[in-house]
């Protein structure tokens, strides 16, 4: 299912998987008549690498990735986080998860209107006001937002909207980073800062999995998993995509 | 980030789409408070004045002169009387007549009368305050009788007669000083249209002169008028009527003659209690639609929070505590706008003449305390209301709720 960028890289993520997916399947009912989502599918998301997965519309992207981030549970099958299978964890237990070790970059950004991008950052802190503040602050900072911390989404362009979600995904400093389309909103001046900014987190550990249609986005992932119709594609493992485009790691 | 300050900022943030529920609140909050405040007065005023007055608790013994084969109100049957369960005290009547001899005015023929506390008459003109219970050679006129005004004799001592009987036949005339000290409203004829007060020393002695008897003598043997038996309670009335009756004396009550009147107070309460829990209702109801209504709106709201990590009781806790938050702001407004309307209600109130006497504060609210409970409990009851929607709107799936967006 994957297209890797070197050797070393495939080794690595064998050796140290951050999420894995065995097997995951889910569906859903309409008008009497079962649709599969998902099928069987595998997937492993490393730390030190943005990973990518992409597919046509339609064919399970999104679902996989709300599957991998904890807020719904497949039919079968079963998602490893750092080496804990979830199957079976409470509610709460799940929320804990997601607020820890997952952050979630969303496409329509999925900020809360009514308030500012420092307190839309400092809300899914799970520490004290004081400090929380004080990390968004620093990570408004870093994605170039420090002097917008008092607007409100509304007065914040797409590509600040992202930086501040992003921000947001970061404040409990989350091992793992999942972003569905996150550049299906911004133009192409914002869309290479975003990619920038994913490659910096991968860089200093994070695992990064980018759900996403976007070639240019795909192009700039060390690892690549395709979906076609829910169900793995196969991988083509030496095909261009080796060597293709900058960043060779190993 | 803390659920209450997110909360709070919340619903900040949100002002305008709370505002509805909050005016709606805060205004069955204020017309539930001033209702309970003016209720309450009522309630206090026709128990105290009424249900409780000294009226309604009396039971009046009349003298049964025309049945000498009965014992007359004498000092003994005072003393009888007094001595029934639940009888607080017993207040005697004696009247005489008592003509004035040097009267500029032209009314000559008064009934001196004694005075019961129950029913003193009232003032209209005086030379001190406090005019009761009468000195010795004191006497209160009404303002005017037989259409001629007596309030100029306030203040001016005149001389009054006793017919003495010495034998069929035969008597003199035994005449007192007495000073004029006040008058009273002559609509008030509980004693007759031309009783005049005096002390009951003085009315005893000029009933015993007609009679040709000492004041004891009078007392041992023809004794009162009438008495009136105050009961402890006005549920107490019928027993004391009872025993009264089983001694043979003829006794009536008010009760007896108004008879709707515990129903009329009852329904009085009852229309206050009815009146706070359709207010309440309406709360309730608004802050079910309201927060119904929110949470819908806020449904991706809630998917993002659940999907960064909020759990589902502190998505719960947010959203009941926003609106407690709201329910806070619109009981405090409650009592802020409860204290205009009172106020205006009583300054309108007490511009009616006979209402006036009942409504003596300025704000008429309940007691403190109550007001704090019923602001807890609009708060309690907004928060209540909360639950439910906020309820169904936690429990959803982040993802579900999130494509609700």
């Amino acid at each position: 299912m994957a297209g890797h960028r070197g050797e070393r890289k495939v080794s690595e993520t064998a050796l140290n998987t951050l999420l894995a997916a065995h097997a995951v399947s889910t569906s859903y009912t309409l008008r009497g008549r079962r649709v599969d989502v998902l099928t069987d599918v595998d997937l492993a998301v490393a730390p030190d690498c943005v990973t990518a997965l992409v597919g046509h519309s339609g064919s399970g992207k999104s679902t996989l990735l709300h599957v991998l981030g904890l807020l719904t549970a497949p039919d079968s099958g079963r998602v490893e986080l750092e080496g804990r299978d979830t199957t079976g964890l409470s509610d709460d237990a799940l929320a804990d998860l997601r607020r820890r070790r997952i952050g979630f970059v969303f496409q329509s950004f999925n900020l809360l209107p009514q308030h500012t991008a420092l307190t839309n950052v400092a809300l899914a802190y799970a520490g004290r006001r004081r400090a929380g503040e004080a990390r968004a602050r620093a990570l408004l900072e870093r994605v170039g937002l420090g002097d917008r911390c008092e607007h409100r989404p509304g007065e914040l362009s797409g590509g600040e909207q992202q930086r501040v979600a992003l921000a947001r995904a970061l404040v409990n400093e989350p091992p793992l980073l999942l972003a569905d389309e996150p550049t299906g909103n911004l133009d192409a001046g914002s869309e290479a800062v975003l990619l920038e900014l994913f490659r910096e987190l991968a860089d200093e550990g994070h695992g990064v999995l980018v759900v996403t249609h976007d070639q240019a986005v795909a192009d700039a992932a060390d690892v690549v998993h395709r979906l076609d119709g829910g169900r793995p594609a196969v991988a083509d493992r030496g095909r261009s995509r080796a060597g293709s485009r900058g960043r060779g790691r190993s | 980030m803390n659920v209450f300050r997110l909360a709070l900022l919340n619903v900040l943030a949100l002002r305008r789409r709370l505002v509805g529920l909050v005016v709606l609140v805060a205004v069955a909050g204020a017309v539930c408070l001033s209702a309970l405040g003016i209720a309450a007065r009522a309630e206090g005023s026709t128990t105290s004045q009424v249900g409780e007055s000294v009226g309604n608790r009396s039971v009046t013994v009349d003298s049964p002169q025309d049945r000498p084969d009965l014992a007359q109100l004498t000092r003994g049957a005072e003393a009888r009387m007094a001595r029934i369960p639940h009888v607080r005290s017993v207040q005697h009547r004696l009247q005489v007549s008592m003509p004035v001899r040097d009267n500029p005015e032209g009314a000559d023929l008064l009934y001196a009368t004694t005075v019961r506390a129950a029913l003193a008459p009232p003032v209209v003109r005086a030379v001190r305050k406090n005019l009761f219970p009468l000195r010795k050679g004191e006497v209160v006129f009404p303002a005017s009788t037989h259409g001629v005004d007596l309030g100029a004799m306030v203040g001016r001592t005149v001389t009054v007669d006793a017919h003495r009987f010495v034998r069929p036949g035969v008597g003199d005339t035994v005449s007192d000083r007495v000073r004029v000290v006040g008058t009273y409203d002559p609509s008030w004829q509980i004693e007759g249209p031309d009783a005049a007060y005096a002390d009951d020393a003085s009315v005893v002695r000029w009933a015993a002169a007609a009679a040709g008897k000492s004041p004891a003598e009078y007392l041992r043997t023809s004794g009162w008028d009438q008495l009136t038996l105050v009961a402890d309670s006005s549920a107490h009335v019928p027993g004391v009527l009872g025993a009264v009756q089983r001694m043979d004396y003829p006794a009536v009550t008010l009760q007896q003659q108004l008879r709707a009147l515990p129903g009329v107070l009852e329904l009085v309460k009852v229309t206050g209690r009815v009146l706070l829990g359709v207010l309440g209702l309406l709360a309730f109801t608004g802050a079910v639609t309201v927060t119904g209504a929110l949470a819908r709106q806020r449904a991706q709201e809630v998917g993002i929070l659940k999907a960064v990590g909020y759990r589902s009781r502190t998505v719960l806790g947010l959203l009941v505590a926003e609106m407690a938050v709201a329910g806070a702001a619109a009981a405090l407004l409650g009592v802020v706008l409860a204290v205009g309307v009172t106020a205006a209600a009583a300054a309108g109130l007490r511009g009616v003449g006979d209402v006036a006497p009942y409504v003596p504060d300025a704000v008429p609210l309940p007691p403190l305390p109550a007001v704090a409970l019923l602001a807890l409990l609009t708060v309690a009851v907004v928060g209540a209301g909360a639950v439910l929607p906020a309820r169904r709107a936690a429990r959803m799936s982040p993802t579900d709720a999130m494509k609700d967006w």
